[in-house]
């Protein structure tokens, strides 16, 4: 029997050129044995070539930009320290920057940039902010005295920070090299039974919102810590939200955050595919590939409580979600406290097992 | 009738003395081939009965004459076995008609009387059997089996120091974690749209199968061998001439 295109069959067990068996009409291993299915061969034949992973595919959409009034009612105030630049409304100044604790920062007319689509208003005052952050620092035996000074504690902001919620579907394919191992024994042998299986899996699934902070000068760990946001709270974009409180300008472009976002869809999809490889012993991807597209990006305003502190000539950042209360939070070490907190528990851990292997 | 009471009293005398609760386990000194004095004999027995309240071991010293046709090993593990001794102990066996001596040991003696340990045993002893001066080579036996039996126990202060500095490194190791609460997310799962994801192929392919097969391994104790007699109990122990 002739095939009509020239394709040579390996063996999957040994990759030996498999004949065709006229007698049992599939094709068969002279070297190993195993017999297989042409159909099988032929899809696992196709599987072979990788392919390369799209591009996301952006719908690009007409952004606003701040008209003439709006221009002349926002002030910008610029940080000398750090080049960090806030947006607040006219009666609001902003005496020391949030981000280094600097307090040489000037302000400065406002030119261009984006106007937000939507934003999240404030759901919890400075007061909440300021009992969650000592809450979050109790029972921190290694956090250096100053910490939680009432002077620190003030120097806490409602900064808006500037987000891209991306909004996509995705597809997922992939192929898997998957074995189901049995064990058992008898009285002089153990016995392992290994079956290869090839596994084809596709699917697809939509997402909306992912967040992706917009400013280079927030953490994108730390936003991400105090994920989620519930959306259902946004709001047109209104000038009077900003009063008392200060915008980060975004810097960061849509573009830019097309990594982390694949990252986080193809987590999600290959934990959808996990479930569905139960009962196999081992399974190992030979080809997959993610394919995302119909993408868009929104660009929205959320509350955050920031607190960064200088410790050592480092800065030490305390998040907290304006909406919901979640927090985050990066505490220094004092080491001298750190090395007495080590000798005691060592005194005491050496004692303890003194005790224990003289009562042995 | 007095005649007749006394005879009835020694016969009950004599009845109550067989049911006498008997010890059934005979001494720990049987020296067949007497080798030494029964002065000499009880002084090993008091010493092996502080071996007993010790160590809870059972060691029991035999001189024969001869071994009737069995090995040294063979009969030190019958004796030991059928004359009621502890199921943790030792027999120290002299053969005189060979000149072979055997050291048997069985329960925790097994693993406490290791095979280099009944080494060391045989250079320090044997010479004594060779010379003939068989009291002093007992009584040296019994006075250097405690080094072996005993483990190295006790104030390992160094030990206790490194553990010690674990603890309190793993102590302080998780201390210091929670002062960095920062969580990047793992994925969009969140964000996912209720009802949007759909598996659209779902394909399981068998290609072949394998299987390999293993020996088992046999079991061996660390640092002592074993035998097992002929009633089937395991013994570990050493022997040779002298």
């Amino acid at each position: 029997m002739e095939q009509s295109t020239v394709l040579e069959f390996k063996c999957p067990c040994c990759n030996a050129t498999l004949p065709f068996h006229g007698e049992l009409q599939q094709m068969k291993c002279e070297y190993c044995d195993n017999v297989f299915d042409i159909d099988t061969l032929r899809t696992l034949a196709e599987e072979e070539i990788p392919k390369e992973s799209p591009e996301i595919g952006w719908e690009e959409e007409e952004k606003e930009t701040w008209d003439e009034t709006q221009q002349n009612a926002l002030r910008t105030f610029c940080c000398q320290a750090c080049g960090g630049t806030l947006i607040t409304d006219d009666h609001t100044a902003a005496t020391f920057c949030p981000y280094c604790g600097n307090a040489a920062i000037l302000p400065q007319r406002l030119t261009g940039g984006l106007k937000p689509e939507g934003v999240i208003p404030f759901k919890t005052t400075k007061e909440d902010a300021k009992a969650a952050f000592l809450k979050l620092c109790q029972g921190k035996p290694l956090l250096p005295k100053f910490f939680t000074s009432r002077q620190q504690v003030e120097k806490i902001t409602g900064l808006y920070v500037p987000f891209w919620l991306y909004d996509c579907s995705a597809d997922i394919s992939g192929s898997y090299q998957a074995t189901r191992v049995h064990t058992w024994s008898d009285r002089d042998y153990i016995y392992t039974k290994t079956d290869h299986y090839l596994l084809r899996r596709q699917a697809r699934s939509a997402y909306s919102g992912i967040p992706m902070d917009g400013s280079s000068k927030m953490d994108d760990s730390f936003m991400e810590s105090i994920e989620p946001y519930d959306y259902s709270q946004i709001t047109d974009f209104d000038m009077a939200y900003l009063s008392g409180f200060l915008a980060d300008k975004y810097d960061v472009e849509a573009k830019s955050g097309e990594d982390r976002i694949r990252q986080r869809v193809e987590t999600s999809l290959d934990d959808h595919l996990q479930s569905t490889f139960l009962g196999f012993t081992t399974v190992l991807p030979t080809s997959r590939q993610v394919a995302i597209h119909h993408s868009k990006a929104k660009y929205v305003l959320l509350p955050v409580w920031v607190l960064n502190t200088r410790y050592n000539g480092k800065t030490y950042t305390f998040a907290m979600n304006g909406q919901t209360g979640k927090m985050t939070g990066r505490f220094p070490i004092c080491p001298k406290r750190s090395a007495a907190w080590f000798c005691g528990l060592w005194a005491a851990a050496t004692a303890l097992v003194s005790l224990v292997q003289l009562a042995l | 009738m007095k005649r007749k009471f006394a005879i009835c009293l020694i016969c009950l005398l004599l009845a109550a003395l067989m049911v006498l609760p008997v010890s059934a386990k005979s001494s720990r000194i049987q020296d067949f081939a007497n080798l030494m004095t029964s002065e000499e004999d009880q002084y090993l027995e008091q010493w092996c009965n502080q071996f007993d309240i010790q160590y809870t071991m059972d060691v029991v010293i035999l001189t024969v004459p001869n071994t009737m046709d069995f090995s040294p090993q063979d009969f030190a593990d019958n004796f030991y076995e059928n004359n009621g001794y502890a199921d943790d102990g030792l027999i120290f066996l002299l053969d005189m008609g060979s000149r072979r001596w055997h050291i048997s040991t069985s329960g925790t003696a097994i693993e406490a009387l290791s095979d280099r340990d009944l080494e060391k045993i045989e250079q320090k002893i044997i010479p004594y059997f060779s010379e003939g001066t068989y009291f002093d080579g007992f009584c040296k036996f019994l006075d250097i089996l405690p080094n072996y039996l005993e483990e190295d126990s006790g104030g390992n202060l160094l030990l206790a120091a490194l553990i010690g500095a674990g603890i309190a490194g793993i102590v302080l190791l998780i201390m210091r974690s929670s002062m960095n609460t920062k969580r990047p997310q793992r994925s969009a799962d969140t964000y996912e749209i209720d009802g949007s994801y759909h598996l659209n192929t779902h394909q399981d392919l068998f290609l072949y199968s394998r299987l390999s097969k293993q020996a088992k391994p046999k079991e061996t104790s660390s640092g002592s061998t074993t035998h097992r007699s002929s009633s089937g109990r395991s013994h570990g122990g050493r022997g040779g001439s002298f």
